[in-house]
């Protein structure tokens, strides 16, 4: 039925709470559900001159419009909230989201967004990408997600491996925990 | 060297100081049991009162933990201090990680309850045994231990010949009677009440070095050093067997330990108390404590929880086991995620060895329970029928003991109050009651120490090491978010299920051979399932029911130990032995040789767990069977 694929593209992202896997064959399908339908109504008219006296011929046409519209609303409300979702994460940079999760463009997307961000930041001498709240501890209890190698701190260097917890200064770690390498713990 | 309950403080105050000072790292190995988190969680919170960083490094065995230490010092990460949680205890910790005392200047502070303690870390000047123990008893004890030497790093005494030449019984034996063994276990409750905590950055009372000096708990040598005589020799060898012979516990949790510090340093709290409560609970519920001790424990914390709440009404002292609780939801998921702390109570209570009572059905706990089981045989249909039978002696429907607890009629719960105990009576069950505490929640629901601990032990069900690594921290997280612990709780109905039906494969297919000094159960194939639970925490659990049921059912006359080989992989079988705390004060012939045995198959043995597990190289497990058999 037309509209189902739209349907099911919202349900794919409204069902997780994170960011799933960009779902290509589901955007393809409306994509092209969409042109179909659109060569359609343009066959429509041209077969009736656009003349839409008829209310067989302009109901048909006036469905055919509402289901691309709908779709392609579907579809954008998908990209966007696939970026609001990236984007309030804080994880731009984020190795595995990269990866696996996003469709190339959306790589792009982000990282055009995370150069603007950081001419921005540059040019009003303001990091804007950093929290807006004020930390409430000088020292942080973290999860180590991936491993991050050994990094330098004030005391020291401290080796971050993989599924080990610290507590150590936020001002040696917050980067990494922007970034995702690190997990906070309350 | 040996940390006595008096010294608690002075000790941590000291690591206080030094790693302020110097701003390192204070390095956390912990295993993977409750006691072990709970401990870690006390100990993590007292690191962070004073913004002390620190590191936590699961750790799954002795190899792993040679592995962690390689790497740190790869990394070169630098550290002065470190904390072992339930591990270290039993093994030479210097001569596993390949360290000579008089080249390093780290500290390992231990808190263990596995025993008996490798002599050489009571020797050590790096290794700080936290104990229960007052200094007064302490002392006693010293002049009671064995030769230092003879032991390889794990605790096993490497001169199996003079096994030949020395008898494992002597005539004039003498057994232990029941009140040395309570003297030997008695909690120091004298330091506890008259606890005064002074502390301050002037006037510590020792530094490290002084601490260390010869009369501050360390065993001076002992024995003399004229070895030429070999009556003298095998005298100090069978004392060094007797010694290692039986791995054993303390009377004592770890959490229980942590809280104390905790407490003597001023930095208790409620949740700290919690902790403790579930630790202990670990423990009864493995059989690692007698219940004397337990109740001893019991009292100290019920003393120690008037500190934190006001004292109990009389209403809520009556309404234990939370059966007049009405609230219809179990679990305000959202609102409980981050809140195991300022709005719940904790109550004491008198609770019944009912495994997940409140978080099923009664009629599946009496099912599933394990003292049910062992009693009645509840895999069985005459089992089935006994059960039947008690509901109807108590005059409770079925379809109401099918009902979940918090949905079951209150005059059931009513009934059960006055009647249960000696109806159970009636079916041989007098146990059935155990002191315990229950910890209220902000929106009413109930839950019990028995419960929260097996909750969290089912997450600890993993095969692999990633898999290890992912439920120890997942096990980890449900000591505070409600959401981890409510998965734990269906893993838990789903454990204790398979457990009963293991333990009835056993029973029932008389799968348990006899031998003259001890009887042995084999496991050719394992199933994945039966893999992933032997190869966690939980083996021991799964043991102690078959041990019980096989006890309680008289399936033989007389009590043996009893010894378990399974084939957890194509290569290797584990092995490991079980002796129920209690049954025995002197050490049977069994563990002597058994440990023997061991010695002479060390090639082809693998040591994870100190001596409580053994994994043997396929095709060794049969000579070692033979030899055990041909005692």
């Amino acid at each position: 039925m037309y509209g189902d694929h739209a349907t099911a593209l919202v349900h794919h992202l409204y069902k997780s709470s994170t960011l799933p896997p960009y779902n290509e064959d589901l955007v393809r399908q409306v994509v092209q559900e969409i042109n179909e339908l659109y060569i359609r109504l343009v066959q429509l008219l041209e077969s009736v001159n656009n003349d839409l006296a008829d209310p067989k011929i302009g109901g048909t046409a006036i469905f055919f419009h509402r289901v691309i519209l709908r779709n392609k609303r579907c579809v954008l409300a998908y990209l966007l909230d696939r970026f609001y979702r990236l984007r309030d994460s804080g994880n731009l940079s984020s190795v595995d989201q990269l990866d696996e999760h996003t469709s190339a463009s959306e790589k792009q997307l982000l990282a055009e967004y995370e150069q603007l961000v950081a001419t921005y930041s540059d040019n009003v001498q303001i990091d804007v990408s950093s929290s807006l709240y004020p930390p409430q501890a000088l020292f942080l209890q973290v999860k180590v997600a991936k491993d991050c190698g050994t990094i330098m701190t004030e005391n020291g260097p401290v080796h971050l491996r993989k599924d080990t917890l610290h507590y150590m200064k936020r001002t040696d770690i917050e980067l990494l925990i922007q970034q995702g390498y690190l997990l906070p713990i309350s | 060297m040996l940390v006595t309950r008096s010294k608690f403080s002075d000790v941590w105050n000291l690591l206080r100081k030094h790693c302020l000072r110097n701003n390192q790292p204070v390095l956390v190995f912990v295993t993977s049991s409750v006691d072990a988190l709970c401990s870690c969680k006390i100990l993590t919170e007292l690191l962070k009162c004073d913004f002390i960083s620190f590191q936590v490094y699961p750790v799954f065995g002795y190899n792993h933990l040679k592995q962690l230490f390689l790497e740190l010092e790869e990394n070169r990460t630098q550290w002065e201090f470190s904390l072992f949680i339930e591990l270290g205890a039993t093994v030479d910790l210097l001569q596993l990680l390949h360290w000579k005392e008089t080249e390093i200047s780290k500290y390992l502070f231990v808190w263990d309850t596995q025993r008996p303690y490798h002599l050489r870390n009571l020797d050590s000047r790096n290794i700080f045994l936290f104990d229960r123990h007052s200094q007064e008893s302490w002392a006693k004890q010293v002049k009671t231990l064995p030769f230092v030497g003879l032991e390889n790093e794990y605790g096993l005494v490497l001169q199996p010949s003079v096994l030949e030449e020395t008898t494992l019984y002597e005539d004039n034996e003498i057994d232990i009677t029941d009140a040395d063994a309570t003297a030997s276990v008695e909690w120091d409750n004298e330091s506890c009440v008259s606890l005064s905590w002074k502390y301050s950055e002037d006037e510590t009372s020792q530094s490290f070095e002084e601490l260390l000096s010869p009369n501050n708990n360390r065993i001076t040598q002992h024995g003399s050093t004229d070895s030429e005589n070999s009556d003298h020799n095998s005298k100090r060898i069978r004392e060094a067997l007797l010694y290692y012979a039986k791995p054993e516990w303390d009377a004592c949790s770890s959490s229980i330990l942590t809280y104390v510090l905790a407490r003597d340093i001023n930095q208790g709290t409620i949740s700290h108390l919690w902790l403790a409560i579930l630790g202990l609970t670990d423990h009864l519920l493995d059989s690692r404590i007698l219940r004397r001790d337990y109740e001893m424990q019991i009292s100290f914390l019920r003393t120690e929880l008037e500190r934190y709440q006001s004292t109990t009404t009389v209403t809520e002292d009556l309404s234990h086991i939370g059966m007049l609780s009405t609230s219809s939801n179990n679990w305000d998921k959202e609102n409980e995620r981050n809140d195991h702390g300022s709005k719940s109570r904790i109550l004491y209570s008198i609770e019944w060895k009912l495994e997940l009572m409140r978080l099923w059905t009664f009629y599946d706990s009496l099912m599933h329970s394990c003292l049910f089981v062992s009693h009645l045989a509840t895999w069985k249909q005459q089992g089935q029928r006994d059960i039947l039978e008690l509901l109807a002696i108590l005059g409770i429907p079925l379809k109401d003991a099918k009902q979940t607890w918090n949905h079951m009629d209150v005059r059931c719960k009513r009934l059960l109050q006055s009647k249960f105990s000696v109806a159970c009576r009636h079916f041989g069950v007098h146990d059935i009651c155990f002191p315990s505490f229950i910890r209220i929640f902000g929106d009413g629901s109930c839950f019990s120490a028995m419960d929260m601990v097996l909750c969290i032990r089912s997450l600890f069900l993993g095969g692999n090491t990633r898999e290890s690594m992912d439920a120890f921290w997942k096990a980890y997280d449900s000591l505070v978010d409600s959401i981890v612990l409510f998965e734990g709780l269906q893993r838990a109905i789903y454990f204790q299920r398979y457990l009963i039906e293991e333990v009835a494969q056993v029973a029932d297919r008389q799968r348990i051979l006899s031998c003259k000094h001890f009887r042995y159960i084999l496991w050719r194939e394992c199933s994945v399932q039966l893999r992933c639970l032997l190869l966690s925490p939980l083996y021991r659990s799964f043991s102690v029911m078959i041990g019980e049921t096989v006890q309680r059912r008289n399936i033989f006359s007389s009590k043996k130990p009893l010894l378990f080989l399974a084939r957890v992989s194509p290569d290797e079988w584990q092995v490991w032995c079980l002796a129920l705390i209690g049954h025995t004060s002197t050490v049977s012939p069994f563990f002597l040789y058994f440990q023997q045995t061991i010695v002479e198959l060390l090639p082809h043995v693998r040591i994870e767990q100190g001596r409580l597990v053994y994994f043997v190289e396929n095709g060794y497990e049969k000579i070692l069977l033979r030899k055990l058999q041909s005692l």
